[in-house]
């Protein structure tokens, strides 16, 4: 994958955010998750990226909710960190709490999720 | 004592310092002998599930329901960080304590007093250990031929020598190619062998295999996959997705010396949760039964061989597996009977009898109050009745949530009052299933297809209870409401004691006969692994382990707020009381 592809999905994001769709609704995810999100022009082909999908594959044993809801792991809309630590963040994991992703996610995969958790509005706020 | 062993008296005289060779002296080797008869030895705890009657339960009653209501803390273990508590269950022999705590270490300690004797700290590939979520505790440790078995989170099995805890054999079992699976499970010895199942439910690697190894080389003599690994499973995963099917086995199962048969229980299948819905024989990620996963397997103690079989959840569609729970011997009326949990908050009692293939269901009960994936089970049959499908999409208030209405938690059996005591937890979830993309066969890689939220079941808050019950009929004599589900074993004694460690921190006695509460002490942090008792010193201890942050453990926060939101999730310790 490239970097159009995030970048889609980040103005996916912003839009959805500042167009508020689905904010209402604590169970809904700000982004709607199931869009897929294809770079256009795409150099080179590949698998467009499902982040609901992923969230679910990945994350959801821990992360409630697409990360709309505290779970066993945190609540991740509204995260306080930074685009820069939630991509370390899902790369290495944390000890002992969350493994790390970058040995089975590649860097688009996980730039879509920075973009997808940067994007989630907070429900509880 | 049985047998004293040359190498253990010499060595001991060796030593130097004080209290060490008093316990030295005492410690005897733990032949097969000693643990066939485990339950005729109240004075130690040998292995897991305390003998090979599964019971939980203990002939001592120093302790007594007269009396516990004096019980005070004799001595603490803090092993120092334990990333997700102390899940392990400790054992006891011949005066001296071994515990487990997270990433690899074994405690050595003085059963009276809690001085150290040795400790052990596995090296670890960080990578492997951590890179799953089943890690990085551990449940527990085996004994067995003057060794201290453990597994570890990155697929090895150590024998330690029992005295020193110097390592004798240190072999890697399970590898990333082979699956990323590990061992968080305790081994259970048998027959001079070490016999453990490997975690990996959720990981697209068949197939999931149980293990026994030589215990006094770590060879492998012989290797059971739980899926895919004969003809009658393979046929039971249609595209044959039994190659990404997870299966494992990762709690400890029992041997039944009556007929020299391993009893375990087995994993849920990958992907969890299938989209196919109620079409799950022809359509979906894992079209079929999925045999040997969610099932229960007995296999010839000697050879690995599959003997009989029974899959409580046939297609399981909610990752309620049968490898949590106990396997409890009970003669009633000249017949055998082995009675087992599972996840779903079923207990089925089958006859122990393994000629029957697949095993013959005596009973089958719901425990559960709440539960809605199923209408019940059918006594006769041990069929689930009017299954709640999870197809593609939404579905709101599924009961019980993923966690189960019954954890990996042992209950107890009294032979006295001829009650089983088990602890059940309630409470549900909001699903989403989606379709998810296949990971490579045998990549170790997860395979899950769902986004959830926990919830209290309609009307009311989550909770749990503790009931005491007839075990084959499942008449209930009677029950205790907790507000938080207790997520640690249980432990019953002659002294007409049950000892509930309470999930916010309060460990309870009760009477057994009555569920009166006879004492409660606050151990300061939740508690969701073992307990024992044993003897030192002629004296009657209980030890119970300490510490949060196990998976079910995680949903304490949403669902209940305080105090289990400030819980720390790293830390845990081992809480020993006697009484005065
Ligand atoms: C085994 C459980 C587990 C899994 C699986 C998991 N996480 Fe986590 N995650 C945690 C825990 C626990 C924390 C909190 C760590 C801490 O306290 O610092 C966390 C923290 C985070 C944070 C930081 C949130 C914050 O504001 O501090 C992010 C971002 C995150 N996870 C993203 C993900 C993503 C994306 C995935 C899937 C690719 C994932 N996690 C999978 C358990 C998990």
């Amino acid at each position: 994958m490239n970097v159009f592809a995030s970048q889609a999905l980040l103005a996916v994001a912003m839009a959805a955010m500042t167009a508020g769709i689905g904010v209402h609704a604590a169970d809904e995810p700000t982004v709607e998750p199931g869009a897929e999100v294809t770079a256009t022009p795409a150099p080179p082909p590949a698998k467009p990226i499902n982040v609901k999908t992923m969230f679910a594959m990945n994350c959801s044993w821990c992360h409630d909710g697409y990360g709309l809801h505290a779970g066993k792991g945190p609540k991740l809309a509204g995260t306080q960190m930074t685009a820069a630590q939630v991509y370390l963040r899902i790369a290495k994991g944390k000890s002992g709490m969350m493994p790390g992703f970058e040995k089975t996610l590649s860097k688009d995969q996980i730039d879509a999720f920075v973009a997808y958790i940067k994007g989630l509005k907070d429900p509880d706020s | 004592m049985k047998r004293w062993s040359t190498r253990l008296t010499g060595a001991a005289l060796a030593l130097s310092a004080t209290a060490m060779i008093g316990i030295s002296m005492q410690a005897g080797a733990v032949e097969w002998d000693r643990l066939r008869n485990a339950d005729k030895d109240p004075n130690n705890w040998l292995m897991y599930h305390g003998s090979f009657n599964g019971h939980h339960y203990s002939d001592l009653s120093q302790i007594n329901a007269q009396n516990v209501k004096n019980l005070q803390v004799a001595w603490i273990h803090t092993p120092g960080a334990s990333k997700r508590g102390v899940q392990s269950f400790p054992l006891a022999v011949d005066g001296v304590l071994y515990y487990a705590s997270a990433s690899g270490q074994v405690w050595a300690l003085d059963g009276a007093s809690g001085e150290m004797v040795w400790k052990y700290q596995a090296k670890l590939d960080q990578d492997r250990s951590e890179g799953t979520f089943y890690n990085p505790y551990t449940r527990g440790l085996a004994v067995g031929y003057g060794n201290v078995y453990i597994g570890t989170t990155d697929g090895r099995m150590i024998a330690l020598d029992m005295k020193s805890g110097k390592v004798v054999w240190d072999k890697t079992i399970l590898t990333v190619e082979g699956g990323n699976k590990g061992f968080t499970g305790a081994p259970v010895v048998v027959k001079g062998m070490v016999v453990i199942g490997s975690n990996g439910g959720e990981l697209s690697g068949c197939c999931g295999p149980i293990f026994a190894v030589d215990a006094k080389t770590g060879e492998v003599r012989w290797q059971f996959d739980t899926i895919g690994g004969d003809e009658r499973s393979k046929a039971s995963w249609g595209n044959d997705s039994w190659k990404t099917g997870g299966g494992g086995g990762w709690m400890t199962g029992n041997y039944d010396e009556s007929t020299n048969s391993i009893w375990w229980g087995t994993a849920n299948p990958a992907p969890d949760y299938d989209w196919g819905g109620d079409k799950w024989k022809t359509t979906g990620a894992r079209p079929g039964d999925n045999l040997y996963s969610s099932s229960v397997v007995v296999l010839n103690a000697d050879t690995g061989e599959l003997k009989s079989w029974f899959q409580e959840m046939p297609h399981d569609a909610w990752d309620f597996d049968s490898a949590v729970g106990e396997f409890m011997k009970i003669e009633r009326n000249g017949t055998q009977y082995m009675v087992h949990p599972n996840k779903g908050g079923i207990i089925f009692v089958y006859n122990a009898d393994p000629a029957n293939a697949p095993l013959k269901v005596e009973n089958a009960y719901m425990v559960g109050k709440t539960f809605n994936y199923v209408k019940g089970v059918d006594p006769k049959t041990g069929q689930l009745m009017g299954r709640r499908e999870l197809p593609e999409g939404k579905h709101t208030n599924v009961c019980p949530a993923i966690d189960g209405n019954i954890s990996w938690n042992a209950g107890s059996y009294n032979p006295n009052t001829g009650l089983l005591y088990k602890v059940v937890q309630e409470w549900c979830f909001d699903i989403e299933v989606v379709k998810a993309d296949a990971p490579p066969a045998f990549s170790g890689q997860t395979y899950f297809g769902a986004s959830w939220t926990s919830t209290h079941p309609e009307g009311r808050k989550a909770f749990g209870h503790v009931s005491a019950r007839d075990p084959l009929s499942g008449k209930i004599k009677w029950e205790k409401e907790y507000k938080y589900p207790p997520l640690a074993s249980l432990l019953s004694t002659k002294g007409n004691v049950l000892f509930v460690p309470g999930a916010d921190g309060i460990i309870e006695a009760l009477d057994t006969r009555t569920g009166a509460s006879l004492w409660r002490h606050n151990d300061g942090i939740g508690h969701h692994g073992g307990i024992i008792t044993y003897t030192a010193k002629g004296k009657q201890f209980v030890a119970v382990a300490t510490g949060w942050g196990s998976h079910v453990s995680g949903n304490y926060c949403p669902l209940f707020g305080e105090p289990f939101c400030s819980m720390p999730t790293d830390n845990g310790q081992l809480l020993v009381f006697a009484l005065p």
